[in-house]
């Protein structure tokens, strides 16, 4: 019988994030605190106090301020997470698209807020998505469980050398974040062994290499821009291999983690709904009830939105009928959000193509119910119904032109 | 058409066939992106009069600093331009400053193309120094005439060079290219748009021409760059130095060189303090401690000094003053 390395402990999402930012050994974490993330580096702070985080924590003036000392703590060689969201992750933008330029592997710890206008603080990947393509490794959790196992699989593929990427570990505001549930930690033998495989974070070209001093940061012309921003290209490639390698040593010395994609009940089913994060436990309780009722319908969360697996979606949605997308973000003016827009195209030039239809719901933290989940299933049996194919259908919108 | 030409130019845009490309190399604030403007404004004024012309001038910089090579690709045409790629091949190459090294100069160079080169040599000569080849060639020593015409602390040797230019285009009327130049520099005021216009007709009367057509003169060919594969460059493209500025003699940048007179220094030291390249590690100011244990100035650091006069600016005795960096130094 293996060693056991875990205790049980309750705990909410932002408290798990601030759990595996001590239990990774993290040099800094640099914050301006922000509503639904604020309690990780309170945590953090906390923990700091009672000796049990031996990094530095920082509260800065903003968050520009605040991912520039990630930013340079990375160039140092220091292992460093950020956690922030919404208009705080808006107003840093230009840093978290210089860090995966730079190859700076910071972990982010998004807690998924709707962006202004109107002020909301609640649930929405609206904040998420202006970095899809900015060259990060990004992950969405569905619980705080997760939110604790993809920190370790953060920093271990974003440090390796074949990759150094900024790395986005995503949980949807307050419903992940502040939501307690009762989670798996690792226990003082199991941070001992987690530290072992995590390494030190050793930065190849650090600004503190003392004996190989390097610049950081330079101008880059037409002449070489697109080989630098090739290497990004190639390092992402270079995750699924890695991902699977951090994923398949996790799970076999601590506890099973997904690290692509989750399908359920998918193998016979002629329908299917996909999506991402904390909604996925009402869409798989809806397909529950909906398979006791004689209904051919499965469930896909897509976990890793970058590297997006083409790969397997085309394996386990490729045989379907009709597929139905729900993204918790809106597109205003094209045809399909963007995790509807890379289904879509991941499923293109299959010998023969399921229907997509676009779904955007729970925008702002609304709620979405099994009912109308119900109401997307009976759409997806009948596409020769569907009036509104060019562009997504919001769901529960009073009075809209919703199913 | 009131010009006459010598050799075979561009005697007119022919309708239907690609444009005429053009490329100017210069070093920053010699004015060649003002020039080039001035075509375009030039083409402006012909599409007014009803002329069915088109022009674009795209400047290309690297670190957008004073000195640092400069390279801006113009086309000329008879119809509309929709292209906006970097040409590969060149009708015209204009060098402003030939310290730039050939291999960056002479790229797009083909059988037929005119070189109008910013030089006090004979066309002959620095075509053999630079190993051009068989090659129309125009020079002009506008470095001087702009300076004896300016009487600017710099040489801005544009306008001049705009002279020689206007001859391998003879069918573009002189005065409306002056008109051009006018509309550029109004804002400048009288007394430099004067100068200004009497440095291009000096430019247009003073070239030389020579037809090397059909001439020995060796041709080199142009050393494309090595360039390193995208698994060579290391992560975000840091590179494995510090401190490179001591390494890398930014004096190569220079168009002009102070010359300090050390009878005139009183060791002020406001050229340090105005120096914008100045560093205790790659000094562009020399100093020592005398026997009376005062700092004094020595000479200056042409390694780094990238000419941009600031110490003659501030110089309170009239120390230094600016040489072509063409002139032997003495």
């Amino acid at each position: 019988m293996t060693e056991k390395y875990f205790v049980i402990k309750p705990g909410d999402g932002n408290m798990m994030a601030a759990q595996a930012i001590t239990d990774a050994d993290t040099d800094v974490v640099a914050v301006y605190q922000i509503t639904p993330s604020t309690q990780v580096s309170e945590i953090v702070a906390d923990m700091k106090r009672a000796g049990e985080f031996t990094g530095e924590v920082r509260v800065l003036h903003g968050e520009i301020e605040a991912y520039t000392a990630c930013y340079t703590a990375s160039q140092c060689g220091a292992r460093t997470a950020g956690p922030s969201c919404s208009q705080g992750l808006l107003y840093a933008s230009e840093l978290l698209h210089a860090m995966s330029g730079a190859r700076l592997p910071i972990v982010i710890l998004a807690a998924n807020r709707e962006v202004s206008a109107p002020v909301n603080i609640h649930a929405g990947h609206s904040d998420v998505m202006p970095f899809r393509d900015s060259g990060a490794v990004m992950l969405f959790a569905k619980n705080a469980q997760e939110v604790y196992d993809f920190t370790f699989l953060a920093f271990k593929v974003g440090e390796d050398k074949r990759i150094q990427l900024p790395v986005w570990v995503n949980y949807d505001g307050f419903e992940v974040s502040h939501t307690t549930v009762i989670n798996k930690v690792l226990n003082e033998a199991g941070i001992k062994k987690v530290r072992d495989w995590l390494g030190i974070y050793d930065r190849p070209c650090s600004m503190l290499n003392i004996e190989h001093p390097h610049s950081t940061g330079g101008l880059v012309l037409p002449n070489y821009f697109m080989e630098v921003k090739y290497a990004i290209l190639q390092a992402m490639q270079n995750v699924p291999k890695v991902m699977t390698e951090a994923a398949k040593f996790y799970s076999e010395n601590f506890w099973p983690v997904h690290s692509f994609v989750e399908g359920y009940e998918l193998e016979d089913a002629e329908y299917a709904i996909v999506t991402m994060g904390s909604r996925f436990g009402t869409v798989k309780e809806a397909v529950r009830l909906a398979r006791a009722n004689g209904e051919k319908v499965g469930a896909l969360r897509i976990i890793s939105f970058r590297p997006f697996p083409v790969e397997q979606i085309r394996t386990m949605l490729g045989n379907k009928k009709a597929v139905a997308v729900l993204d918790r973000s809106a597109v205003y003016g094209s045809a399909m959000p963007p995790l509807c827009g890379d289904i879509a195209s991941s499923l293109a030039n299959l010998p023969t193509v399921p229907r997509t239809r676009s779904f955007v719901d729970s925008m702002g933290g609304r709620v979405l119910t099994i009912e109308q989940v119900f109401k997307i299933i009976e759409s997806l049996k009948h596409p020769e119904k569907w009036e509104m194919d060019t562009r997504s259908t919001w769901i529960g919108v009073e009075k809209g032109d919703t199913i | 058409m009131n010009q006459k030409a010598d050799i075979s130019y561009f005697d007119k845009l022919e309708p239907d066939s690609p444009p005429v490309t053009i490329v100017w190399h210069a070093r920053g604030n010699q004015g060649a992106v003002a020039a080039t403007e001035i075509l375009i404004i030039l083409f402006a004024l012909l599409i007014e009069m009803g002329f069915e012309f088109d022009g674009t001038s795209a400047p290309i910089f690297g670190a957008a600093k004073e000195g640092e090579p400069i390279r801006i690709y113009v086309r000329l045409s008879h119809d509309k331009i929709e292209v906006f790629y970097t040409p590969t091949s060149l009708d015209v190459i204009v060098i402003v400053d030939p310290t730039i090294s050939r291999n960056v100069t002479l790229q797009g160079a083909h059988k037929d193309t005119v070189f109008l080169i910013n030089t006090n040599k004979k066309p002959e000569e620095i075509a053999r120094e630079l190993k051009l080849g068989s090659k129309r060639i125009i020079t002009i020593d506008a470095t001087r005439i702009a300076k004896e015409e300016l009487k600017s602390k710099r040489s801005h040797p544009n306008t001049t060079i705009l002279g020689a230019f206007a001859r391998i285009f003879p069918f573009l009327p002189l005065e409306l290219i002056k008109k051009s130049i006018e509309t550029k520099l109004e804002e400048k005021g009288h007394k430099v748009l004067d100068a200004n216009l009497k440095a291009f007709e000096r430019g247009f009367a003073e070239a030389e021409e020579f037809d090397g057509r059909t001439s020995d003169i060796p041709l080199e060919e142009v050393v494309p760059a090595k360039k390193l594969a995208w698994y060579d460059i290391l992560p975000g493209a840091s590179i494995p130095a510090t401190g490179n500025f001591v390494v890398n003699k930014t004096g190569s940048w220079r168009t002009e060189r102070p010359i300090l007179d050390l009878e005139k220094c009183i060791s002020c030291m406001n050229c340090i303090q105005a120096c914008n390249d100045y560093s205790p590690d790659a000094p562009t100011i020399l100093t020592q401690y005398g026997k009376d244990g005062l700092l004094k100035v020595t000479g200056i650091g042409y390694d780094h000094c990238k000419g941009c006069a600031a110490c003659v600016t501030v110089c309170p005795n009239q120390a230094i003053h600016m040489v072509p960096e063409t002139e032997e130094r003495q």
